[in-house]
């Protein structure tokens, strides 16, 4: 995915005379051109994630849109004081773009894998929307949105995966849909809810043969009316591809007590070094 | 306006923080106090080269002065009766450090992290000078306030950026030597003359008049002004450690009010 955004923001750097982009030392190759120059307004800021987060939001400040672009975990977790203070808090909205999904460096060990990114952005959920596109397809649209919505900043994480192309087709995200649009019967009134890149994976695509509906969600935080929508099934499996079961969470505190099946990330460091993304279950 | 008259703003905003902090029962007196001539000297140089003051291009990084930033915009009009006295107050929007008021020209930027003004600053100047504005963007950095490694990546930000653009920042330091009893600064901030290509001036950071001339002197160029303070100028008791947050009470409010009726005074 990281190809395909950094050809949507050199167009960007073309069409639009205050737009910048900042990179942390990364995807720099897939920006410079033959003469290994990058393009106007394209910087490599280098190894310093806490101060290009406050200089972007002064960049901000002085009317350009920016864009933030490094490895998760520096951009995300080393840099977290500077999202609150300079752009959260002040207003300063920019669109930070993660390189990497949280175990996509996953042999290089725990210190480069971010599970904690979406809970940790979700933290301001009124001045931070995150985005998970689910493959390429649909990271345009995402881009686009960002910058669109002027009210708050966008927190957008890429990902290699290439997944159930099939299964894509027929994606409208963020709607509840039935799985009889797919093929197979309908199994009793039940959920499968798939977050961002949870779409690809094996566990999922076993959960989703067993409930009747499904839905794909690549923006958080969803609505309180799509979340009461969800709670009206009898039992909602829950792919959360991140360290803590937040929608989980939500849903179970809805009076009318939906069966909740949840599933998210474990955090890195608890469980070692390990090779590939897994789930960890949680609940009844 | 004369010297003498730029001193009795100085007395005059020294009282009203002095007066903030009692009222409120809240606030760093002293570390306000050190940066007072900074701001004034700032506003004065604003004044002279275009036709008003701006506070939107002044960014105070060290955001626990920032009683002295309410006490400036009061002094200068620019805060009502009604919002001086709210300071501190259940409800207030105003508090104890720089606060976070989304559009207002006046605090345009809010923090009470260390740390965090300084590269945001630059990428204002830096924003500024792409759309052809080489007004001068101002930060106010403590010399505590260089512990924090943002402080040294700002620099290594400049000097990137100068390359590329010119950057009207200056960056004054509030040089107080209250951190060095945990870690030494003072002598690594002097280096800063030879080891960053940025113009860099030492001066007394109560000298209005030499602050002034150092921010001219530079230019429409980055600079670092490297401001000799003392805590809590010009009430030698306020520069005691255990006076950092200390509450203004009755008392000793009475006794520094008295002390710098006697300093003016004396003028």
């Amino acid at each position: 995915m990281r190809k395909e955004f950094a050809e949507w923001a050199k167009l960007r750097l073309k069409e639009q005379s205050n737009f910048v982009v900042l990179l942390g030392d990364i995807s720099v190759g897939l920006f410079t051109n033959d003469a290994n120059l990058l393009p106007e307004r394209c910087f490599n800021v280098g190894i310093l994630e806490q101060s290009m987060i406050s200089f972007a939001a002064g960049l901000k400040h002085s009317g350009f849109d920016v864009i933030i672009h490094t490895i998760s975990p520096f951009l995300v977790e080393r840099a977290f004081e500077q999202i609150k203070v300079d752009i959260a808090y002040n207003q300063n909205n920019v669109v930070i773009v993660s390189a990497n999904a949280p175990y996509e460096y996953n042999k290089l060990g725990p210190t480069h894998h971010c599970s904690n990114d979406v809970p940790l952005m979700l933290m301001f959920e009124s001045r931070i929307k995150v985005r998970m596109p689910f493959s390429s397809k649909y990271l345009p649209l995402h881009l686009e949105k960002s910058f669109f919505d002027k009210k708050v900043s966008s927190y957008i994480r890429l990902n290699h995966y290439q997944g159930n192309l099939d299964f894509q087709r027929d994606l409208i995200p963020n709607r509840i849909l039935a799985r009889s649009d797919l093929s197979g019967p309908a199994t009793g009134n039940s959920i499968t809810v798939l977050v961002g890149e949870s779409i690809h994976f094996d566990d999922s695509a076993a959960a989703l043969l067993t409930t009747s509906h499904y839905i794909a969600i690549d923006e958080l935080p969803i609505t309180s009316a799509l979340m009461e929508e969800i709670s009206e099934f009898d039992k909602v499996i829950v792919f959360e591809p991140y360290s803590m079961p937040i929608l989980a969470f939500h849903l179970r505190s809805f009076s009318r007590h939906p069966r909740v099946i949840s599933y998210h990330y474990p955090n890195s460091i608890e469980d070692g070094i390990f090779y590939r993304p897994r789930f960890i279950q949680n609940g009844y | 306006m004369d010297t003498i008259a730029r001193t009795e703003a100085a007395i005059e905003v020294r009282k009203l923080i002095l007066e903030l902090a009692y009222n409120s029962k809240e606030g760093h007196v002293p570390s306000s106090f050190s940066i007072v001539e900074m701001l004034i000297s700032i506003l004065e140089v604003q004044l002279s080269l275009s036709a008003g003051h701006d506070f939107q291009r002044i960014i105070l990084s060290k955001g626990h002065a920032t009683y002295a930033w309410y006490a400036v915009l009061k002094y200068y009009g620019q805060l009502t009766e009604e919002e001086f006295r709210s300071v501190g107050s259940v409800g207030s929007k105003f508090y104890g450090h720089l606060p976070f008021i989304h559009d207002d020209p006046r605090f345009s930027y809010g923090t009470g992290s260390l740390g965090h003004g300084f590269p945001f600053a630059i990428g204002k100047a830096l924003g500024s000078a792409l759309n052809g504005d080489m007004k001068p963007h101002f930060v106010i950095v403590g010399d505590g306030e260089a512990n924090e490694g943002t402080f040294w990546e700002s620099l290594l930000l400049i000097n990137k950026f100068q390359d590329y653009s010119r950057l009207n920042l200056k960056i004054l330091i509030d040089s107080n030597l209250s951190s060095e009893r945990a870690i030494p600064i003072e002598s690594n901030l002097k280096r800063l003359r030879t080891f960053f290509n940025i113009s860099y001036f030492d001066v007394n950071g109560h000298d209005l008049a030499a602050i002034k001339i150092a921010i001219l002197e530079s230019g429409s160029e980055v600079c670092i002004i490297n401001c000799a303070t003392v805590k809590g100028y010009p009430i030698q008791i306020l520069s005691h450690p255990s006076w950092h947050h200390k509450l203004v009470d009755h008392s000793n409010y009475a006794q520094i009010r008295d002390r710098l009726d006697l300093l003016y005074s004396n003028q």
